[in-house]
């Protein structure tokens, strides 16, 4: 299988003063199915900046950002944000986690067809425990936000690509979270919904969270402040 | 105690069996196959309702829907009550009790099913790794890059 090429324009915006590591991962180490993925991943990952990971397909990009959101288990390494272990956590410091500190945008979207748009909407809503009366006012800012008005009773499954995109979009930006974490999320999406991804993930950093998306996208790759290329010995700074 | 009680040899309980037992074979037959349809329909969306709850913090009880976990409780304890209690031919011999009382052993039956199945698909590694799960209709409309997939 032939590698695709690395991308040729990397712009790297000015990093903070004093970068400050938030989410640190040390040798990680993955098996699935009995092959191995990758090892020695180590790096860390800054409050307000964006990373893009990429890497051939297959190598193992979506596990690792499931593994980095603890929404998958590595077989060995240690994962820690702000000098606390991440990795054997369960329960309810787990849930803690995922309600509070990492939102993911998901390659396919993460919606569920049969609920309407308010419906998986309000999931994230109703983990933050925002209370009811003021649910439909964040929802629409949010929609609206995104360019999406007027879908709020449709189901998810009558939407378009670039709509359950921007759908998913609105739901992170109504998690609020502190680590973003986006698996190809401009895949199959036209350039203004990808501009528009672009520009949420560079908010979202501008405000202060770790954005890691692993991508193939030069627009996604181009607006990143770290550029690192994922192999099955490790993660490497891309040029 | 105004009214005998029947008791499982008495003239009455068979005859009450031997008029339903024919009905109840079909009956568990047609509803066998409606509850595995349901759960075959509802396991997808379950899965993808599970994993998304999940990414989102919330915990295995609210995940699951305490809605669900009331009708699965009570469709397990009331044909148990109605069969097994203190007055076993009461309630089944009310045309009104004895359709509730099936219809919540159907619906502890259905979310008995429904839940590990989509328990498992979420708990499946790659549905893990992909969390959410993936639609398998991809809609070609406005913001799609058309010729991609």
């Amino acid at each position: 299988m032939a590698r695709p090429e690395a991308p040729t324009t990397i712009r790297r915006t000015a990093a903070p003063a004093t970068p400050r590591p938030r989410l640190v991962v040390s040798d990680l180490y993955a098996v699935r199915s009995g092959r191995e993925l990758w090892r020695n991943v180590s790096a860390a990952f800054d409050a307000g900046t964006t990373t893009s990971i990429w890497g051939p397909s297959g190598v193992g990009k979506s596990t690792l950002l499931a593994c980095l959101g603890l929404l998958d288990t590595v077989t060995s390494g240690t994962i820690t944000l702000d000098g606390d272990e991440l990795t054997r956590t369960r329960g309810r410091t787990r849930r803690h986690l995922h309600r509070d500190v990492f939102g993911f945008l998901f390659q396919d979207h993460g919606l569920v067809d049969d609920w309407t748009v308010a419906k998986n909407l309000d999931v994230a809503l109703v983990a933050r425990r925002v209370p009811r009366r003021q649910r439909a006012g964040r929802r629409s800012a949010a929609l609206r936000r995104v360019g999406l008005d007027g879908v709020r009773t449709t189901k998810a499954s009558r939407l378009s690509g670039g709509e359950r995109q921007r759908v998913a979009l609105a739901r992170l930006l109504l998690h609020e979270p502190r680590v973003v974490l986006a698996d190809e999320p401009t895949a199959s999406l036209d350039d203004a919904n990808a501009e528009m991804v672009v520009d949420v993930l560079r908010a979202f950093a501008e405000g202060g969270a770790v954005v890691v998306v692993a991508t193939h996208d030069e627009r996604v790759i181009t607006a990143s402040d770290q550029v690192l290329e994922l192999a099955g010995t490790g993660l490497h700074e891309a040029r | 105690m105004g009214r005998a009680l029947a008791r499982p040899s008495s003239p009455q309980w068979r005859a009450w069996r031997s008029q339903t037992v024919v009905t109840l074979w079909f009956s568990a037959l047609l509803a066998a196959a409606m509850i595995c349809l349901l759960v075959w329909s509802s396991v997808r969306s379950r899965a993808r309702s599970l994993a998304v709850h999940r990414a989102h913090g919330f915990s295995p009880f609210r995940r699951h829907g305490r809605l669900l976990a009331v009708v699965a409780a009570l469709g397990g304890t009331a044909p148990l009550i109605a069969f097994f209690g203190p007055h076993p031919m009461a309630v089944p011999d009310i045309p009104l009790m004895r359709a509730i009382t099936t219809g919540l052993a159907l619906a502890a039956a259905f979310a008995l099913l429904a839940w590990p199945a989509a328990v498992w698909c979420e708990r499946r590694p790659g549905a893990r790794a992909r969390s959410a799960g993936g639609s398998t209709v991809r809609h070609r409309l406005e913001g799609d890059v058309h010729g991609s997939s």
